[in-house]
């Protein structure tokens, strides 16, 4: 996946952009803005992060300006946090729109949903090993026996897999689930961790999520 | 009587010419009855006079005295006929005068205001690049402890922004119908990481529903109500929200199990820099928060009241009304 950033502020671009590479997405600045919707289309990104006060063109220009040739994902990005301008990007047709200063676990959240909006392959199933996941009938199952996981684990399962083979922090997994309106504390956390823990051995994979210390789990 | 009373010396001039008058018809011997006629033909053309003099005044001066009644003492000079009478003419002209220069020193305060409130609000703007930057760099770092302090440094700008807007007479708000509960949600993913540090339950119930508002605004609201409630926690914190839906209006009760407010300061809350035994106790209250809150949701025509027990709890129930409400009321 690649991301473009059009930002004026040198400090924050480098910043967004160490952030996203992190997150494992390939980054293209603009860092010349006189033509900056050349090299929009020109780099053949996957979403485009515009900020909207950049230098010789107006955002919002850029933004209807952009609209009649590309349908590319577009998160605009601005310090005014006002309605107004608000449902004015989104009426030029802005995907998203995120008002500085940003936690940056929300940017790279609603980076996610922008892009999983969009993308075609959004199932409702998906495998784990020869399990079947129901995401929204909330079940895991094999050929032998079927189990139902709560809302909470259900998450936590899922984010883990859509991680698979990383390290997930802690503070990942409440950001996804705060994000998803269930407001746990931090033991509620770790009691869903070991229920699902319990869950998956039933069916055999013991020790599947490993606690990393200090540093979060890991689902391999 | 009054207008007679301010004639008194005129009277008395007029009074000493006919005794006069009357003396010298006597010294020169002149027809009793003749002197009688002219004595009283006089004070006829006298009365005359004075009678025609008070009706040319007494139209603009009672004109004059009833305005000065109204509200808006400044708007006299729109509301008064220019008079016929040169005393008049002069002292209308007076209060033209004096309006208009009035009205240009009040135009020359109020762009000096305008210019002022659109600087710190630019100034607002830019603080928040920086502030940006440094979160990003902060979280890269894990730096939680600067990210908190980063975090305060944010929400004191918004509040300067939000005195600014809720001050201005211009509209700056947009109102859209908003789904409750992602409002909420946006407010709590602010605070996560504060509410998780102090081991906050949050319990919501029945929040799945549609008000009116500007979702801005509300989210400032929200945010300034979940601060107080973080601010002023005991242990076992508990966050609870909770919505009614009736015909006209949503109800959102947000409770806190914190130190709650004494009875005397509950009356005073809304106030301007008031900051009651809980603001003296702890040294970081402003006063400022909840008087803003107030002024935003009258603005917005919400209802916003606060219930609350010493020790035991704090209750703020925002009301969001429906166009229901607004037709059976008129």
């Amino acid at each position: 996946m690649k991301i473009i950033i059009v930002e004026d502020d040198a400090s924050i671009r480098e910043e967004i952009k160490i952030l996203l590479e992190g997150a494992g997405y390939e980054v293209e600045c603009v860092e010349d803005f006189t033509q900056t919707k050349k090299q929009i289309l020109d780099a053949n990104a996957d979403l485009l992060l515009l900020d909207i006060q950049i230098p010789y063109m107006n955002g919002e220009t850029l933004l209807r300006e952009l609209r009649k040739e590309s349908d590319m994902p577009v998160i605009m990005v601005t310090s005014k946090s006002n309605e107004i301008d608000e449902v004015l990007s989104m009426s030029y047709g802005a995907d998203d729109y995120i008002t500085k200063p940003y936690n940056p676990t929300l940017l790279l959240l609603r980076i996610q949903a922008v892009l999983k909006r969009l993308s075609p392959s959004n199932s409702q199933l998906s495998h784990y090993r020869d399990l079947e996941v129901d995401f929204a009938k909330g079940t895991l199952k094999n050929s032998e026996q079927e189990v139902v996981l709560t809302k909470n684990e259900m998450i936590i399962f899922h984010f883990l897999l859509t991680h698979i083979d990383e390290i997930v922090t802690r503070d990942d997994l409440m950001t996804e689930l705060w994000d998803n309106k269930e407001y746990i504390s931090d033991n509620a956390l770790t009691v869903n961790i070991s229920r699902l823990r319990g869950k998956l051995s039933d069916f055999g994979y013991d020790d599947v999520i490993m606690t990393r210390k200090g540093q979060g789990y890991i689902l391999s | 009587m009054k207008y007679l009373a301010d004639h008194k010396k005129h009277i008395f001039l007029i009074v000493v010419f006919i005794i006069i008058q009357y003396l010298m018809g006597k010294a020169f011997h002149i027809e009793k009855a003749f002197l009688y006629a002219q004595i009283i033909l006089t004070i006829i053309f006298i009365i005359i006079i004075f009678t025609y003099d008070y009706m040319r005044k007494v139209s603009f001066y009672r004109q004059l005295d009833h305005h000065l009644k109204m509200k808006e003492k400044y708007l006299i000079i729109e509301t008064l006929n220019r008079p016929s009478f040169y005393e008049g003419e002069i002292m209308h002209d007076a209060l033209y005068e004096i309006t208009k220069s009035m009205n240009e020193k009040i135009y020359e305060y109020q762009s000096e205001t305008k210019h002022f409130k659109e600087y710190i609000e630019m100034w607002i703007h830019e603080v928040k690049t920086p502030i940006s930057a440094l979160s990003l760099m902060l979280h890269k770092d894990k730096n939680n402890k600067a990210l908190n302090q980063l975090k305060r440094i944010e929400n004191y700008t918004e509040q300067v922004l939000y005195y600014i807007r809720s001050q201005s007479d211009a509209q700056d708000y947009l109102i859209k119908e908003h789904q409750l509960d992602q409002c909420i949600n946006h407010v709590l993913m602010h605070n996560k990481d504060e509410l998780l540090m102090h081991h906050f339950t949050i319990e919501t119930d029945h929040l799945d529903c549609k008000v009116k508002s500007d979702s801005k605004w509300l989210e400032f609201i929200l945010n300034q109500i979940v601060s107080n409630a973080m601010k002023y926690h005991k242990e076992n914190p508990l966050l609870r929200f909770s919505a009614t839906e009736d015909e006209d209006k949503v109800v959102l009760s947000i409770y806190d199990n914190g130190i709650g407010i004494r009875a005397s300061d509950l009356p005073q809350v809304f106030k301007k820099s008031y900051t009651g035994f809980n603001g003296h106790e702890e040294e970081k209250s402003t006063g400022m928060g909840l008087f803003i809150t107030k002024r935003l949701c009258d603005a917005l025509h919400h209802g916003l009241t606060i219930d609350s027990k010493e020790g035991e709890y704090t209750k703020v129930t925002l009301i969001f009304y429906k166009e229901k409400y607004y037709v059976t009321k008129l």
